[in-house]
């Protein structure tokens, strides 16, 4: 009788491994680090606005971030084995532990200046304290890089902004002072266009991340691209996402028209902050994000509402950070929801409404305590318009009615004397012109006539401004101006 | 519903056709019904017996007989391997190529003139259970006082690799149609509707040039995706319905092509159920057919008469189809009614189950609607796995399938299952 192997699982398999997803995730990151590359560094470096060294800043910090997080992992694990006699193998620790994505993602979130040691130490922190401590790769409660980035943040935050905070030399030079986001707290979300785009030129910045910010959080397109990325190579949890930034938008959406602002306000709310980046790598984390559908979504909506309240009632730099961080502990009770939910319709439907209420009232509620004139506007100085002097009206010197005509006739004078025009009407329309006197000289009056200036002035007497006058003859000009004025009067009659 | 995609894997059988088994000297045929062990035992060693002859009774509400596939004497008892992996108490029957019969009681003309208490009973008697996997006794289905207004004919195999189904009906399609015709008419039934996948146009084609003739009888095409076969799933994809435990509460009845084929000979030549058709097939036979074979005969013996194995250490036998079938440690398998697929594989790689990462991608694909993550989490709470009413699970697979940390889902959720079933009792 031949023997088999046995295999208690199914004997096929769908191809995508979770060594495949991580390397989706590190594919879809790859634009934000050359993104970081270019806009903190070789962008000032052509410019000559820095050095060799702050060329290269951002790949140190990267780099740094990826050996802190190398160096405590395999550290742990290696003095963990020394103590518990486990067995240990390099190549398990190298495919499994996958280390370096939130080494990255960490390195990605923290300002330009944050001082190397900084780096390592919160890199250090995030797998120690966020990973390792909970029992490593997959078991982790919080995202470990938001645990870094906070913790450092929150502790040495006055010590990355006094070393240049997150302005490059370019950004320093073209007088940038503060982030959007800062800015953005600082007058406590009320501003319009002037205050909120202008001073980063224009939208398009915003969108492409020209802006100070995080090292690489700033490219709201590249954020996105690296969304569809992993969309269409199913590797991420994509109702977390969109529902999160939708949430923000929607809100954000409600306030600005509480203010008078258009759809941009919303858009600039949710390209702001690192959002983008957040919701989109950050809260769709696989292993502290909730699994179930419903769960996801209504996970998603909650993490945007609780952004928008740390944005608007209680204004923190880190809200989209402190979010994520926040809510991810109370992933078992999305899952909960999301599980029941798949059953019944009404347990699904019971924290939508909550949700969807939530959301108006805080929309309602925000819009409605701003004010509704925004304060600081921006005075543009008045444009010197400059004004012509004042021409003498024209005279109507009679007018009668000849059926159907009404006839005028006008009198008004250029420089060398008056001149009469007799104009036929006819419904509000002139249908007939003549120079019936003039006090010109007869060539002036002969070139005027044979250039059929008249019948022009009668074809575009609706947009006579756009007509041009016979150059060097003020004849031409003045009757065209007198018939402009007249005819403008004609049809207020 | 949301199914899954998953490969079909079908080529190397679905273009050949049925090949006859050699007649085998000897046949074990298995004491079970349906995981139901609790037989009794009609013949002792020594005895002669007629080919459709009972050789055991299932006891309890599902009795069943369990007829003898050939003619000869019992040489004793063994216990040989069933599809579900256990060893399983058989008769050893010494084939003596006779194919007598009891009795001779002719052929049916017309299939149609049978009460609906002679169609039970005929059912019954010739021992016709449920072809598709489960084996359930199909008279059980059919014996109910409802008003049963639509018959489901499942032609769908959404399994990968298995091709039995689809054969049958490429050569009997006629014999098919006049059962299914028969049944509706006995049973006073409004309307069938032959399930059969969308892509499968080749069957949809064959079936159209027939089925024209019999008014009531319509081609479903249904999903692709896996599993899209399972009962309960086509139940809601074709009617929109959804039950508790079976469908005949909403006045549907869902049928196997196999056990129609089955009825068939039933009806029209009084002939118990002996043979069925069985897709030996996987990368590591030397030549995947579907074989039309007597229930009990070993399929060791089969392989070896369609030119055994490739070689290689690293080979899986698998009892059933890729996604739902049991990997046996031997080939001491025996053919039994519900056994639709033998399936032989190379080994695989990257077969270590590493970290769950809660991707979410079970839950995502469940049929059942489960969460199959969080009942693993669960780890045995029952209060938890009742909450999550693990008990839904079909066991179809797909979280296995799907799992790219190449976790063997199912297998917990089942073990919840079963914790949930012994906790109710």
């Amino acid at each position: 009788m031949k023997k088999f192997h046995i295999n208690h699982s199914t004997h096929i398999h769908a191809e995508q491994s979770t060594s495949q997803l991580v390397q989706h995730y590190l594919i879809a990151l790859l634009p934000l680090v050359l993104f970081a590359f270019f806009k903190n560094g070789i962008f000032p470096y052509m410019k000559g606005l820095s050095g060799i060294y702050d060329l290269f800043l951002p790949l140190l910090i990267i780099g740094v971030s990826v050996l802190g997080s190398f160096l405590s992992e395999f550290g742990y694990l290696w003095i963990r084995q020394k103590i518990k006699k486990e067995p240990f193998s390099f190549t398990q620790f190298w495919e499994q532990t996958y280390f370096y994505l939130p080494g990255i993602i960490l390195a990605l979130l923290f300002p330009l200046h944050t001082p190397l040691y900084l780096v390592l130490l919160s890199s250090v922190v995030a797998t120690l304290v966020g990973k390792m401590a909970f029992g490593g790769f997959g078991k982790n409660t919080f995202h470990p890089s938001l645990i870094g980035y906070v913790f450092v943040m929150i502790l040495f935050g006055s010590v990355i902004a006094s070393s240049g905070g997150s302005f490059s030399a370019l950004e320093v030079s073209n007088g940038f002072t503060q982030t959007p986001i800062e800015m953005m707290l600082a007058t406590d979300g009320i501003g319009n266009y002037p205050t909120f785009v202008a001073p980063f030129t224009r939208m398009l910045n915003f969108v492409i991340g020209m802006v100070p910010g995080g090292l690489g959080t700033t490219s709201a397109i590249l954020c996105l691209l690296g969304f569809v990325y992993l969309i269409v190579n199913r590797a991420i949890k994509w109702k977390i996402p969109v529902f999160y930034i939708g949430t923000v938008f929607v809100i954000s959406y409600m306030i600005g028209a509480y203010q008078g602002l258009g759809l941009w306000y919303s858009c600039y709310q949710v390209m702001i902050g690192g959002l983008m980046f957040g919701a989109i790598f950050v809260a769709s984390d696989p292993i502290t994000s909730p699994t179930t559908p419903i769960g996801q979504i209504l996970y998603g909506i909650t993490l945007g509402i609780l952004t928008v309240v740390f944005r608007f009632v209680f204004p923190i730099e880190l809200g989209v950070a402190l979010s994520i961080l926040l809510l991810s502990a109370f992933v078992f009770a999305f899952d909960i929801v999301g599980s029941r939910a798949r059953f019944q319709f009404s347990v699904a439907m019971a924290p939508f409404c909550i949700a969807w209420t939530c959301i108006l009232l805080l929309g309602v509620y925000i819009g409605t305590t701003y004010p509704t004139t925004p304060i600081p506007v921006v005075e543009e100085e008045p444009e010197e318009v400059e004004v012509e002097p004042l021409r003498q009206e024209y005279q109507i010197v009679s007018d009668q009615i000849q059926a159907p005509y009404h006839i005028y006739e006008v009198l008004d004078s250029t420089s060398s004397g008056n001149y009469t025009l007799q104009i036929y009407t006819l419904d509000h329309t002139i249908s007939s012109l003549s120079l019936t006197s003039h006090a010109e000289t007869e060539e002036t009056y002969q070139a005027f006539m044979s250039s059929n200036y008249l019948g022009q002035i009668i074809v575009n007497q609706a947009h006579l401004e756009q007509l041009q006058p016979i150059p060097n003859m003020e004849l031409s000009s003045a009757v065209k101006d007198t018939v402009e004025q007249f005819y403008q009067a004609l049809q207020l009659l | 519903m949301f199914f899954t995609k998953i490969p079909s894997l079908k080529k190397a059988t679905e273009k050949k056709k049925i090949k006859i088994a050699q007649r085998p000297n000897y046949v074990y045929i298995p004491l079970i019904n349906q995981n139901d062990e609790n037989i009794t035992r009609l013949v002792k060693k020594g005895d002669y017996i007629y080919k459709g002859q009972s050789v055991g009774r299932r006891k309890g509400n599902l009795r069943i007989p369990i007829p003898s596939s050939v003619s000869g004497t019992v040489v004793g008892f063994e216990e040989h391997t069933y599809l579900n992996g256990k060893k399983v108490k058989c008769v050893v029957i010494e084939n003596d190529f006779k194919e007598k019969t009891e009795r001779r009681l002719g052929v049916k003309k017309d299939l149609t003139k049978f009460t609906k208490e002679e169609f039970i009973e005929r059912l019954q008697e010739m021992g016709i259970v449920g072809m598709g996997g489960t084996g359930f006794p199909t008279y059980v289905k059919y014996n109910t006082n409802k008003k049963i207004h639509t018959l489901i004919i499942n032609a769908v195999e959404c399994e990968p690799y298995i091709t039995a189904d689809f054969a049958l009906l490429k050569e009997h399609v006629e014999e098919i149609l006049e059962a299914i015709d028969a049944v509706m008419e006995i049973c006073h039934i409004d309307e069938t509707l032959i399930a059969v996948k969308k892509e499968n146009t080749e069957l949809i084609e064959l079936l159209s040039n027939f089925v024209g003739t019999y008014l009531k009888m319509k081609i479903a095409p249904v999903s692709n995706r896996y599993p899209s076969g399972w009962e309960k799933g086509l139940v809601y994809q074709l009617k929109r319905v959804s039950y508790q435990v079976t469908s005949v509460e909403r006045g549907i009845i869902v049928s196997n092509v196999s056990t129609m084929y089955a009825i068939y000979e039933a009806l029209k030549y009084h002939a118990p159920l002996t043979e069925r058709v069985v897709t030996f097939t996987g990368e590591m036979l030397k030549d995947p057919q579907n074989i039309q074979v007597k229930i009990g005969t070993k399929v060791s013996e089969l392989i070896e008469t369609i030119g055994g194995y490739h070689k290689g250490d690293d080979l899986y036998f698998v009892a059933g189809g890729p996604m739902m079938g049991k990997s046996l440690p031997d080939d001491d398998l025996v053919v039994s009614a519900n056994l639709n697929c033998v399936l032989v594989l190379p080994k695989q790689k990257e077969q270590e189950a590493t970290t769950c990462i809660r991707c979410g991608k079970c839950v995502e694909h469940c049929p059942a609607k489960l969460s199959p993550v969080l009942i693993a989490r669960a780890k045995g709470d029952v209060k938890k796995l009742q909450k999550l009413q693990a008990d839904r699970c079909i066991e179809c697979g797909l979280c296995s399938y799907i799992c790219p940390a190449r976790i063997n889902v199912r297998e917990k959720v089942v073990e919840a299952k079963k914790l949930l079933e012994e906790s109710s009792e």
